[in-house]
């Protein structure tokens, strides 16, 4: 076979196989804005959330039990039940024990995680995945922002629970670099390198990361000890991004010694203000809102063409029926009714088959009380086409998916 | 190039359309090779980032080939993040089972290449990913790569067998 094909069928499976991997719109408005000015990702604030907030900010100390709390309910009971569990997901009863036990202790989980989200449609979820969740509310951040003693320990509960063969996550040993003389020699290679001055301990300008781990050694097919690194990185707090990096071995060797261009030199004059993605989406979304399934059908072709179609009134009726059937045959016949009062929005495309030039209409339904979000409702898709023999209507592709349908 | 930036389009522009255009193959080029969803869709925000920012050098050196260009970057992110070591002990069958439903599902719902992809040792997965998944030629995979054709090639060949052990089991398809 020659290489063009190969090439053509390997890319043709491997988009078949991930094509459920895929940007929306308003992930790629969010992804320019972010690029362009610093723009922070909107997280959407759940009572819990407040809540967890709120007590958060009554007292310094209220903070630190909340911490200990977290690990203490992870050390006591996750990773017990994780043991005991022969799978590496909790069921749904263990998440519903692990849940009500977090809720007990004032940590909130995000309400809008995939963890959540399989949760509440009443499934169970990855024991590694909940650990990190719980982790994540009690500390804080991310993996990368925690301390190296919080690390280390979430890698021994990994280690635990059996995710990981050996803990990658290291604190320094006797011979080691403390952090502190970590955190200078990073300071010193910056200063000798570029002439930056950076601080040791984070300030108001520079937050400081420090990760201390075990890497991987392709030749061996191991983590060999000896060959551990350093990663120190200073965050810009006006910019939130990474501005500094320094790599080295645990014996001090220096690996890789990282700038990023400043602000002033990587954006083009005349570019630091974001300009709207796309004039007449924007023009849109201050009108009718961030979600294209809201905005009028004239609109939504306008502003993305074809095969964007605007429904005729009795097929638009027809379709919602199909659509609500679908959901009731695969969610029972108070899935609506529990919904409350839902909104409809509706994506509508008309393509012509090119094989007998009959035209596909294809539907894509949210039913939702919360717009803004989509963390809850239906979304119904399917197409419509006359069957070729009889020219009868048939119903092709029919998908219904619940819960949190994703705004980015 | 297909797709290639129209010339005297705005920085600005320039990088709406390659958002436009190129975010879902850089998302699944990051998913081979992180083996996390999350950490993919992290790895695309900072690819695009970068490329913004690096949007004078792409000026200056006149780069015709804006997808490799945008390739590199996105490899190179890729690259960075393994550095912290714990991607690998990620289950990637298990990613590959949390992602959305398939668009165009068939009865057999078969990932099998992705996961030999993502099982691939790191140095072929870079080359598979470019050169089959991207179709880009040998020579633009090594320039994106800092490598020679020739290594390009043997790399090729090696992961092709690999890709072929894993998929057959050894044995003749």
């Amino acid at each position: 076979m020659k290489d063009e094909q190969m090439k053509a069928l390997f890319r043709e499976k491997i988009q078949g196989e991930l094509s459920g991997l895929s940007t929306s719109s308003l992930q790629q408005n969010r992804f320019y804005q972010n690029a362009v000015g610093g723009y922070k990702v909107k997280k959407k604030l759940t009572v819990g959330l407040v809540l967890a907030l709120a007590l958060m900010l009554l007292t310094l100390t209220a903070v630190a039990v909340e911490f200990l709390t977290g690990m203490q309910l992870v050390e006591q009971l996750a990773v017990p039940l994780a043991q005991k569990n022969e799978q590496k997901n909790y069921t749904h009863e263990e998440m519903t024990e692990l849940l009500r036990a977090l809720n007990e202790n004032g940590i909130a989980l995000d309400e809008s995680s995939t963890l959540m989200q399989a949760f509440q449609s009443g499934r169970g979820y990855w024991e590694r995945d909940t650990i990190r969740e719980i982790c994540r509310a009690a500390f804080g951040g991310t993996e990368n922002t925690w301390t190296l003693e919080q690390k280390h320990w979430y890698g021994e509960m990994l280690v635990a629970i059996g995710d990981w063969e050996i803990n990658l996550w290291l604190i320094p040993e006797e011979g080691d670099m403390t952090k502190e003389e970590a955190r200078n020699h990073a300071a010193k290679a910056l200063k000798k390198k570029f002439g930056a001055a950076l601080p040791v301990e984070s300030n108001e300008n520079w937050v400081i990361h420090d990760v201390f781990n075990l890497v991987w050694d392709q030749e061996t097919n191991a983590y060999p000890p000896e060959k551990a690194e350093w990663y120190i990185s200073y965050i810009n707090r006006t910019t939130d991004r990474e501005d500094f990096s320094v790599t080295f071995t645990r014996q001090g060797e220096l690996l890789d010694v990282w700038k990023n261009p400043s602000a002033a030199e990587a954006i083009p004059a005349g570019n630091a203000a974001p300009a709207p993605l796309y004039p007449q989406e924007s023009e849109a979304i201050a009108q009718y809102g961030n979600v294209m399934y809201y905005w009028p059908p004239e609109i939504q072709v306008q502003v993305y063409g074809y095969p964007h179609a605007i429904p005729a009134r009795e097929d638009y009726e027809h379709a919602l029926e199909i659509a609500k059937k679908a959901i009731l045959d695969q969610y029972g016949p108070d899935a609506l009714e529990a919904l409350g009062e839902y909104q409809v929005g509706l994506l509508h495309t008309a393509v012509q088959n090119e094989t007998n030039g009959a035209a596909v209409l294809g539907w894509d339904f949210i039913l939702t009380t919360d717009p803004e979000f989509l963390s809850d409702g239906y979304r119904v898709q399917f197409q419509q086409a006359p069957d070729d023999k009889t020219g009868a209507e048939t119903i092709i592709n029919l998908s219904v998916e619940n819960a949190n349908l994703g705004n980015g | 190039m297909e797709h290639a930036a129209v010339p005297g389009m705005t920085p600005e522009e320039k990088l709406s359309q390659w958002i436009r255009v190129y975010s879902d193959d850089i998302l699944r080029i990051c998913f081979l090779y992180l083996s996390d969803r999350m950490q993919a869709e992290d790895a695309l925000q900072d690819t695009w980032i970068k490329a913004w920012r690096h949007m004078g050098e792409y000026e200056r050196k006149n780069i015709l080939n804006d997808k490799a260009w945008l390739m590199r970057i996105a490899i190179n992110t890729c690259r960075d993040y393994r550095r912290t070591a714990w991607f690998r002990h990620i289950d990637k069958r298990r990613a590959l089972e949390e992602l959305p439903p398939r668009l165009n599902q068939t009865a057999e719902d078969d990932r099998s290449l992705s996961l030999a992809v993502m099982e691939l040792p790191d140095r072929y997965k870079q080359v598979v990913l470019l050169y089959y998944f991207q179709g880009m030629t040998q020579r633009e995979t090594a320039e994106a790569l800092g490598l020679s054709p020739a290594a390009v090639l043997r790399r090729l060949r090696s992961a092709e067998a690999l890709l072929k052990e894993a998929l057959t089991g050894g044995e003749e398809a």
